[in-house]
């Protein structure tokens, strides 16, 4: 797992909470390389959700709300640093069944060890977009807060659903409704 | 605070230790980045040296292909955009005849031909104004020589800016191709021209179905204006369009429809269409290498031949109809006798079906008798032989009934004049055959009918003519006993009317055998001279009570013997000197013989008998010689007679082949002229007198040599035993012919000739003995009769014969005619002569016996009687015994037979009263009834009787 998505969690919690909880979470970890992250580097995903565990335990939080906080941030970090993938006037459900084709393409090509989830579209309508989520990382909720942020950027309002597949964890549906 | 700056020393450390991670990452980077450089810059170079290399590798390149250029086989040029050539090869130098300098800066139009220079100018301009890079185009140009040399073009437009270009050109010699082409073209234009000109209409489609050809024809045929045009259309919907020409318009389409499914060739499918036409249609698939390539349709126009079909048909169709209306069954067979065909009315005469006969052998089917089969075979030979032949066979047909059939056989001949089979035209004659049947059956019943009739009539003359020769016997004697007037009157009346009935029974006797085709020629020399002599002499003693005259001519010119039936002729002539007789009061009557024509072979002789008689009407004239016929019929009232008598002349002139006709006046006479070509022998006459005259004077002579003709040996023993006891040397012969060879080797004083003999009879032997060389021609000859039929005694006469005497005939009457010719004596004693052989015995006949019967029989001629019963025990014991083995063996035609000849010999011994007892018994052995066995014993028991009887009386008799 890239380290710039580390950076951001921990940024991310010290905003929430205080570096305190940040040292506290990476104490508790008891990481080789002692919690120096850097976003250039690559790191082992475990590490992530040990974090996320240590920081629920901590503060209470669940992970899954933790998990779409860090999308939102996540979201608002490509925004800035890659802006040219967000073209203002485009629909959401362009980019989203777009990201296979276009954004992870791209991202190939930056990182070419990126271990990326896949998105599938099951059905669109107007509305109504269904897309198939599968990464045996099964940061499903991570996604739904990046789709949350994508809309709220471009001004639209709906709501994300997730479905897991029963029967296999790494398969969610994600509904987008559009309002 | 400490925790608090534990956090801070921790954050710091986190802080350091990943500042310094990225700064080892980015060296790495760096390096690598470095590393990729240096790598990119070396690629850089080696291309370098790559370019240098591939550049003069190309240059290379460009000298092979100018060499090529220049030695190619092709002319290979480049022009300007004038047209003006700027380069050109070697081989458009060797090809065209110019040299270089000659060709450079000439323009291309220069080459070319005049009459080609627009078109081939026009094409390039239109490749230049479409930019058009690359063309071929195909033109002629003219070489240096005048050579005009077909190019095909490939030209190659270099456009350098909008307006500027240059042309590379590659042109090769196809005048060999073109030259074929042309050659091919020719050839299908002629193609093209002579289907077009063909009879029959023809479309041609191709792999697609478009059509490719149609000719003139075509169009004509389907009435399609000439301005509309078939070609290149498609012909999936051309059957539709077409069917409504057709009468059968779905089944036209379907058949087309059908042909280019399969693929296969089909000819002469007949189309009927709705105009009355009628076409032929050929479908014949094209094929390269089982490549289809399209088909050919073909239609002809059959409606003139189709109608002369027709034509043909419909009069073969009458000619079969009247045949089968003729009834006449045809059936055809080949050359093993096996049935080819069988005609509907053949199988309805026979009742076969014609499938069930096909193949079949008639002789076995058919033939009702096996023994035609040869027959059958016979004519079938024939055939082969190319012969025809008619025949008449009973058939068999299939329910087992019997046919009969006139069959006329012809062979088959084919083209090359073999014989294939035969043809039997077999018409029904059962019918005919039933009638023939009937028809020979009612011929067998007249025939039975007419022997009856004969057999009466035969019967009659002797039942008749006995008694009635008794009555005119009688009249004489009686006239001799000086009646009184009135007797006289009476007399004469009673011999006219029996002398009528004697006329009238001879005629009837004459015509019914006449007619009865019983005439039978017999052919002599006859010397007329003699004949109408001797005529004349019978007449004039037979009328001696007439004031007539009887005169007679014969022509000088008659001097050999002619050849004829002499018996026939006489009878004309007797007959009609009789008639001219009858008829004439006073005057005359006469017979004359004329030679109309006479040469080697034949006279022509013209016999008249004229009299000047009562003569008869015009109005009659035509048919006195019908039968019954006589001139009025006063004529028969006062005259008498049957009408039968000319009617019986004429038959008999035709039957000579003569002529015959009457020319009459009434109260004046008539003369009847006959006409008959008698042969000519060439025989001259004898000089001889007629032998009448010469016989005629012979009393007193010595008979001593006499020759008897006589069959019967029981009349030979009776005269045998009679003559011996005379001075007498006498001969006997069995038949005429006998008769005749003896005559020619011996003269003897007095023949007794029987009239009914085998081999010869006694009235042709008689005609022998007077018309041939023989000793005997004047010898005297006393016929001997048993039946009076016809007129025995009249025949005896005009054969020559000079007196006649009836069996059965006593000694003494024997004796008595012989003494007419001359005397005979007795042996040891004086000579008998007329005179004194009236010595009488005066002996009684045996009173067991019918004494009344004998003396009116023999008189008081005891010896005669004597005769009789030697004879009589002489032959009837064995007649007896043979009765008796008939019987035994149940043959009862035998015993008839027998019973008949014995009957007549009781009565001559004075046995009566058997005759009833022989009378029954042999009336129902001849009607085969077996009556005749239960009669029998009594007949034996009387026959024993009367012969042991017999044996008494000449015993008693010594």
């Amino acid at each position: 797992m890239k380290g710039v998505i580390f950076c951001e969690f921990l940024e991310m919690v010290e905003d929430q909470h205080s570096y305190d909880v940040v040292d506290a979470i990476l104490v508790k970890a008891n990481f080789e390389h002692k919690g120096a992250y850097t976003a250039i580097d690559n790191y082992p995903a475990e590490e992530m959700m040990t974090l996320i565990a240590n920081l629920e335990e901590l503060t209470n939080q669940k992970p899954q709300i933790i998990l779409e906080s860090l999308g939102h941030r996540l979201f608002n970090f490509f925004r800035r640093d890659y802006p040219h993938f967000f073209h203002s006037d485009q629909h959401p459900f362009t980019f989203l069944t777009h990201i296979e084709s276009y954004i992870h393409v791209e991202v190939k090509k930056l990182y070419p060890t990126a271990e990326l989830p896949t998105f599938t579209t099951i059905n669109q309508t107007e509305n109504t977009l269904v897309l198939k989520y599968q990464s045996e990382r099964k940061l499903y909720h991570l996604a739904k807060g990046l789709i949350e942020a994508l809309l709220k950027f471009y001004k639209y309002e709906g709501n994300v659903q997730l479905d897991v597949d029963a029967i296999n964890p790494e398969i969610c549906l994600i509904t987008i409704d559009i309002l | 605070m400490s925790n608090e700056l534990d956090i801070l020393k921790r954050r710091l450390e986190r802080e350091t230790l990943a500042r310094k991670r990225a700064e080892k990452i980015l060296d790495e980077k760096s390096l690598e980045l470095y590393t990729s450089n240096q790598k990119l810059s070396q690629l850089n170079k080696d291309l370098q040296t790559k370019v240098q290399e591939g550049i003069r590798q190309q240059f290379l390149k460009e000298e092979e292909y100018k060499q090529l250029i220049e030695n190619a086989s092709d002319i290979i040029y480049k022009a300007d955009k004038t047209g003006n050539f700027s380069f050109v090869n070697k081989t458009t130098l060797h090809r065209l005849g110019y040299d270089e300098a000659e060709l450079i800066g000439k323009n291309y139009t220069e080459l070319i031909p005049e009459s080609y220079v627009d078109s081939v100018r026009q094409f390039y301009l239109d490749c230049i104004q479409n930019k058009e890079k690359r063309s071929y185009y195909e033109f002629p140009i003219r070489t240096k020589a005048g050579e005009i040399i077909w190019l095909g073009q490939n030209v190659q437009i270099h456009f350098t800016s909008d307006e500027d270009f240059y042309v590379d050109a590659v042109a090769r010699d196809i005048s060999d191709r073109k030259a074929a082409q042309e050659q091919l073209l020719k050839t299908q234009k002629r193609l093209s021209t002579l289907i077009q000109n063909l009879q029959s209409a023809v479309l041609l489609e191709d792999e697609n179905r478009n059509i490719a050809l149609v000719n003139k024809k075509f169009y004509a045929f389907f009435n399609i204006p000439s301005n509309e045009t078939l070609l290149g259309t498609s012909c999936n919907n051309t059957a539709g369009g077409f069917k409504h020409h057709f009468v059968e318009e779905e089944q036209f389409v379907k058949r087309v429809n059908e042909l280019i499914e399969k693929k296969e060739v089909a000819t002469d499918e007949i189309l009927i269409l709705k105009d009355g036409r009628t076409f032929s249609r050929d479908f014949i698939p094209i094929f390269e290498d089982e490549k289809y390539l399209g088909s050919l349709w073909q239609f002809k126009d059959i409606s003139d031949k189709k109608n002369a079909e027709l034509q043909i048909a419909l009069s073969e169709e009458k000619y079969r109809s009247i045949i089968e209306n003729m009834e006449l069954g045809l059936l055809e067979v080949d050359n093993n006798g096996l049935i080819v065909r069988a005609y509907d009315t053949f199988c309805k005469q026979v009742g076969y079906t014609a499938e069930e006969l096909i193949g079949k052998d008639p002789q076995k089917l058919f033939l009702a008798n096996p023994n035609d089969g040869e027959l059958i075979d016979k004519q079938q030979s024939e055939r082969f032989q190319k012969k025809t032949g008619v025949y008449e066979v009973q058939m068999l047909t299939k329910d087992k009934s019997k046919l009969w059939v006139l069959i006329s056989g012809a062979p088959i001949i084919n083209r090359y004049g073999e014989v294939e089979g035969s043809l039997g035209i077999h018409f029904d004659i059962t019918q005919r055959k039933k009638m023939e049947d009937e028809l020979a059956k009612a011929k067998e019943k007249a025939e039975l009918g007419r022997k009856a009739e004969q057999a009466f009539l035969a019967n009659m003359s002797h039942e008749i003519r006995t008694p009635l020769n008794a009555v005119i016997g009688m009249v004489h004697l009686l006239l001799d006993t000086n009646p009184s007037d009135e007797q006289l009157h009476y007399l004469k009346s009673l011999q006219h009317a029996s002398q009528i009935l004697q006329g009238l029974i001879n005629d009837i006797l004459d015509i019914s055998k006449i007619e009865a085709g019983k005439l039978e020629y017999t052919e002599s020399e006859i010397d007329l001279h003699s004949l109408i002599h001797s005529l004349q002499r019978t007449f004039e003693l037979k009328i001696e009570s007439k004031l007539i005259t009887v005169e007679s001519k014969v022509d000088e010119k008659i001097n050999t013997l002619v050849k004829s039936d002499y018996i026939l002729l006489n009878q004309i002539l007797f007959n009609l000197l009789g008639n001219a007789e009858k008829f004439t009061e006073e005057g005359k009557i006469g017979l004359a013989a004329r030679a109309i024509e006479k040469n080697h072979d034949y006279y022509l002789i013209e016999f008249s008998v004229y009299d000047t008689g009562i003569g008869i009407n015009h109005d009659r004239l035509t048919n006195v010689f019908d039968k019954f016929t006589q001139a009025n019929s006063e004529t028969s009232i006062k005259y008498g007679g049957t009408g039968l008598g000319l009617a019986i002349t004429k038959k008999i002139v035709e039957f000579l082949n003569g002529n015959i006709k009457i020319e009459s006046e009434p109260n004046k006479g008539t003369t009847i002229t006959i006409t008959l070509k008698l042969s000519n022998t060439n025989e001259s006459l004898n000089n001889q007198k007629t032998a009448i005259s010469k016989r005629l004077n012979l009393e007193g002579k010595q008979i001593n040599d006499i020759l008897i003709a006589e069959d019967n040996q029981m009349n030979i023993n009776y005269l045998n035993s009679m003559l011996s006891s005379y001075n007498l040397n006498y001969e006997f012969a069995l038949n005429g012919k006998e008769a005749v060879a003896k005559a020619r080797e011996k003269a003897y004083d007095l023949i007794l000739m029987d009239f009914q003999m085998p081999e010869m009879n006694g009235i042709d032997a008689t005609i022998e003995i007077r018309s041939t060389h023989n000793l005997n021609t004047e010898t005297p000859i006393i016929a001997l009769t048993a039946a009076a039929l016809v007129n025995d005694k009249e025949k005896a006469f005009t054969v020559g014969m000079d007196d006649f005497l009836s069996k059965p005939f006593t000694p003494e009457q024997l004796l008595q005619k012989m003494l007419l010719f001359g005397n005979i004596s007795k042996k040891g004693e004086e000579t008998i002569t007329k005179e004194n052989t009236n010595n009488k015995a005066d002996r009684i006949y045996p009173s067991e016996l019918d004494v009344e019967y004998l003396y009116d029989f023999y008189e008081d001629d005891y010896s005669y009687f004597n005769m009789m019963l030697e004879l009589f025990a002489e032959s009837t014991p064995t007649e007896i015994i043979d009765l008796q083995k008939a019987i035994e063996q149940k043959n009862l035609l035998e015993a008839y037979t027998i019973c008949h000849r014995i009957k007549p010999t009781f009565p001559m011994v004075g046995i009566t009263a058997i005759s009833p007892l022989l009378e029954e018994f042999e009336q129902n052995a001849k009607d085969n009834n077996s009556n005749a066995y239960k009669i029998y014993p009594k007949l034996k028991e009387a026959l024993n009787l009367w012969l042991s009887k017999i044996e008494k009386i000449r015993k008693d008799q010594g």
